[in-house]
């Protein structure tokens, strides 16, 4: 059994989006749904303004409040501390999404995927039309289907139900990284057991001072940030009134 | 009863059913809902229904439960509408779940239930309710209100009225992460305004009966001067609970109270405060409106009105303002309006709380009392 969390390195990370595009690749999401995310703020005024950028994803708290107020268990907790979702279980009522203070959590309003099952070329007789280019690659829901997370979720989740990210369940069960880990170009996601004395995530956690999300909450997610990106230097001096 | 008031019912239904058969295989992206703002009409139509019923089963229990015998008159009538309010309130929190797929993954309400979760509580609690406001209406039209199981049956759907209403409100005091459903001081407000909502519908419907029946029994009289004078006193009640939420609302440092805030200042909350409780309470606390059939039939509609009004204000005080992740890309407050197919399902509750009472009023004779 492990405890597995993320230490996200805002020094590393770029905020290229690279693991938000993987995300959607890796587990079909249909349009307009991220299980992977940003925060970005903008401080200071002109020409002194600085952009901070926070990737964001569901925090797998320990003591995770949408576990708690699922009233069928439709979400649950891993033996490897992951919050997880069963599709077959859930019942549509989003008490999930009111107890969630991240919005991590996404309810399926509309068939996923249905803009691929529209008939029309863009340009007849020479294009595919959106039907005809899944058909052509013998995909399900949309061209890039990937079937991988069939293996312990569903690959596209039904009409009528929330869906949220589950750090990749059936690559970390395989043995894999998360999906937005593997993807990240600068190393800045790092992935790892808490309970593992060894684990990189312990390691850097006992190097930098980590930030939780809205810890307040008693949530005690498992997404630690540390460090920020920051080449500048000033002058010291006391200010001025 | 007229044919046209009940063809006008049925085309109510109709259409309604048209919307919940849409729903029902569509889903729920019928609605005008989205994952800011996700508890929406039919929601509110769910705490609208069935908090009236609550109040309606106090009501009703008056004179069997807490031995207030010359409240028998109003006891079948409150008991018949709190059984059709309470039906069409669960009725919109079931279509406000979603499409049948979904609505079959209720059965793991049995197969995999969660104690820890109001939801559950509230789910099983209500279904239970439901069952013992429909024996306890059947004991008292069998006109057994004295006996074994007429009193029992009394008891526990006052007992689970009880029970469902402190789930609900459990429902929406323990969510932290949504401040603006204003933690346990919801249960206050749920209580206050649940007997309001009971009480409008109580006096609204006896006084429209009466109305059309040629007046009211002289003997009943004193009754209803009594039932006045406490819907009097629940406005006024109701209007203090929300003058403090309010102060709440308004004086709290939290920024999650914004979305309170920002919604206050929206005709939505101005038919609430203005239409649902200031007008109406102006109106009762006169005894020459208040002992006016017409004075009495407007205020008690008027509070029926702003307390639904109530119900949405409650609800998207704390959706408005995009929790979280959910913030990027999005204005600070979003707007919200319904469907056709969210006006659908209330059209529908509506025509068949009011089907279900008339066919009461029509076949059941509501102002008897225990011979």
């Amino acid at each position: 059994m492990a405890n597995y969390a993320m230490v996200i390195d805002l020094q590393l990370c770029t905020g290229c989006g690279g693991c938000i595009i993987g995300c959607k690749n890796e587990n079909n999401l249909p349009e307009g749904v991220r299980w992977s995310n940003k925060l970005t703020e903008t401080l200071g005024r002109f020409p002194h303004v600085r952009y901070h950028y926070r990737p964001t994803l569901c925090n797998h708290c320990e003591n995770a409040p949408c576990v708690r107020g699922c009233p069928t268990r439709a979400l649950y907790k891993t033996k490897d501390g992951i919050t997880a979702h069963d599709p077959d279980k859930c019942i549509g009522c989003r008490y999930c999404m009111v107890n969630c203070p991240y919005g991590a959590v996404n309810y399926t309003w509309n068939k996923p995927h249905q803009e691929w099952e529209d008939n029309t070329e863009v340009i007849p007789g020479c294009t595919y039309s959106p039907r005809g280019l899944v058909n052509a690659v013998d995909a399900k829901g949309w061209p890039i289907f990937n079937p991988d997370p069939d293996v312990n979720y569903k690959a596209i989740r039904p009409t009528g139900v929330i869906e949220k990210c589950h750090f990749c369940l059936h690559r970390v069960e395989a043995g894999k990284l998360p999906y937005c880990v593997e993807v990240c170009p600068s190393s800045a996601r790092i992935f790892g057991d808490l309970d593992d004395p060894g684990s990189k995530v312990n390691e850097l956690l006992g190097m930098f001072r980590a930030e939780r999300l809205r810890p307040e909450l008693g949530t005690r997610p498992k997404v630690f940030y540390i460090r920020e990106f920051c080449p500048c230097a000033y002058e010291p001096g006391k200010g001025m009134i | 009863m007229s044919k046209l008031w009940f063809g006008l019912l049925g085309i109510g239904v109709l259409a309604g059913l048209f919307a919940a058969l849409t729903v029902v295989s569509r889903g729920l992206g019928v609605y005008n809902a989205n994952d800011i703002t996700f508890w929406v009409l039919p929601m509110a139509g769910y705490l609208f229904f069935a908090l009236t019923a609550a109040g309606l089963t106090l009501l009703s229990s008056l004179p069997s439960v807490f031995g207030m015998k010359q409240y028998y008159p109003i006891a079948k009538r409150a008991s018949i509408l709190a059984g059709a309010t309470l039906v069409v309130g669960v009725m919109c929190k079931g279509l406000d779940l979603g499409p049948l797929s979904t609505l079959l993954n209720t059965v793991n309400l049995a197969l995999s239930p969660n104690f820890m979760s109001p939801i559950w509580w509230m789910a099983v609690l209500y279904g239970i309710y439901i069952t013992f406001v429909i024996i306890k209406f059947y004991f008292i039209h069998k006109n057994q209100w004295h006996s074994m199981g007429g009193k029992v049956s009394g008891l526990l759907a006052l007992l689970l009225m009880f029970m469902s209403y402190t789930a609900l409100s459990i429902v929406f005091g323990t969510a932290d992460a949504r401040p603006a459903f204003f933690g346990h001081f919801t249960a206050i407000y749920f209580a206050v305004t649940a007997l309001t909502s009971g009480m409008a519908v109580l006096v609204l419907a006896s006084h429209f009966h009466f109305a059309l029946t040629g007046g009211m029994p002289k003997e009943q009289a004193p009754i209803f001067d009594n039932v006045s004078k406490m819907f009097a006193g629940l406005l006024g009640a109701a209007l203090f609970i929300f003058i403090l939420r309010a102060v709440i609302g308004f004086t709290s440092l939290q920024e999650a109270f914004d979305g309170f805030r920002h919604i206050a200042g929206t005709g939505m909350y101005n038919v609430e405060m203005w239409v649902g409780l200031i007008i109406p309470f102006i109106m009762v606390v006169i005894p020459k409106v208040r002992n006016s059939r017409a004075g009495i039939i407007l205020a008690s509609s008027f509070v029926l009105v702003g307390m639904f009004f109530g119900r949405l204000v409650m609800l998207l005080s704390a959706q408005v303002k995009p929790v979280g992740n959910l913030a990027e890309t999005r204005p600070e407050f979003v707007s919200y309006f319904p469907s056709m197919y969210e006006i659908g399902i209330i059209v529908l509750a509506l025509s068949l709380s009011l089907l279900i009472y008339s066919i009461g009023v029509k076949y059941l004779r509501l102002e008897a009392t225990p011979e």
